[in-house]
């Protein structure tokens, strides 16, 4: 190796240290910008401060419709008077059961309590 | 009147008003540095790529929580992955600040450079890893000795007294091969 006769004062062998790495070979500028465009793509490009406790839409929205399908249900239970009689048991092979319960109609609302704009119950639940 | 393109202005703004383009001036500013760094750290060509990419996305999710000293994080984010890295590498429980490293293998197109410049590579790569670091990010990278106390997790004095000590083994190793020719 050649070397220099030239020892650097102290005082300058930070400037030499700087230009020594300066001089470095560089990465590939385009690797560089592929890099930032990922940094976007990974959703890391925007701002980092984050609301800790935030719940996702999804989340609030599932916890919504969930929330009305049981006010729902609980309004069909609970709040409407429930005069109908869940049908005998459906199977005609059960020991026991004459014509006479198969043909019974089914128990209808009072029509006073029936509102009209209310649907009607299209199906019954069976029997247990 | 504050300097627009300084790097904590820049992820000031970043941060406070969501400037993406200042902080893409911030990337350009330092993403080529922070790769040579890296690289004269000992890492692999492709490898830096991928530490800059992780040191960046590491560096954006939570810079804005402490925004102060950006520079500084930003290398102790990088510093801390290559040490991980290189640690999974070697699987060996390696005094990594004692390592030296040949910083004249790192890469081979020096060969424009000074003399002086090699040689103070080469000097440069016979001290402990650690008193490297300390050079290169004081003279090199720009931070302060403060600065330099966040990325390596050590006092604040013990940087400063421990970086000139280096910077004067550097000039006495130097001085004392050219005194033996």
């Amino acid at each position: 190796m050649n070397r220099s006769n030239n020892v650097p004062e102290l005082n300058d062998l930070p400037d030499l240290i700087r230009d020594a790495f300066d001089a470095s070979p560089g990465p590939d500028t385009l690797r560089l910008q592929q890099i930032r465009r990922q940094l976007d793509h990974t959703g890391s490009g925007t701002r980092s401060q984050k609301q800790p406790n935030t719940l996702p839409w999804w989340v609030v929205l599932l916890l919504s419709g969930s929330f009305a399908v049981a006010a729902w249900w609980a309004g069909e239970r609970w709040l409407l008077p429930q005069q109908q009689a869940l049908p005998a048991a459906i199977n005609g092979n059960m020991p026991g059961e004459t014509d006479n319960e198969l043909n019974q109609p089914l128990e209808q609302p009072a029509e006073a309590t029936i509102n009209a704009t209310e649907n009607p119950v299209i199906y019954q639940r069976e029997a247990r | 009147m504050p300097n627009e393109s300084d790097p904590a202005a820049l992820i000031r703004r970043f941060c406070r008003d969501s400037d993406q383009g200042a902080f893409n001036q911030f990337y350009r500013q330092q993403s080529s540095r922070l790769w040579r760094f890296l690289r004269s750290r000992g890492c692999h060509e492709e490898a830096a790529y991928d530490l800059v990419a992780e040191s960046f996305e590491r560096f954006i999710q939570s810079v804005c929580k402490d925004p102060a000293s950006p520079l500084a994080f930003l290398y102790r984010i990088a510093t801390n992955l290559h040490i991980d890295q290189y640690r999974r590498e070697t699987a060996s429980p390696l005094q990594l600040d004692n390592e030296r490293i040949d910083l004249t293998a790192a890469d081979k197109d020096f060969s424009a450079d000074s003399d002086q410049q090699q040689l103070l590579r080469h000097y440069l790569g016979q001290l402990p890893k650690n008193e490297q670091n300390l050079l290169l990010l004081r003279y090199w990278i720009g931070l302060t000795h403060k600065e330099i106390a966040r990325v390596i997790e050590l006092p604040e004095g013990t940087v400063r007294r421990q970086a000139a000590a280096a910077l004067k083994k550097l000039r006495d190793m130097w001085m004392s091969d050219e005194q033996v020719e």
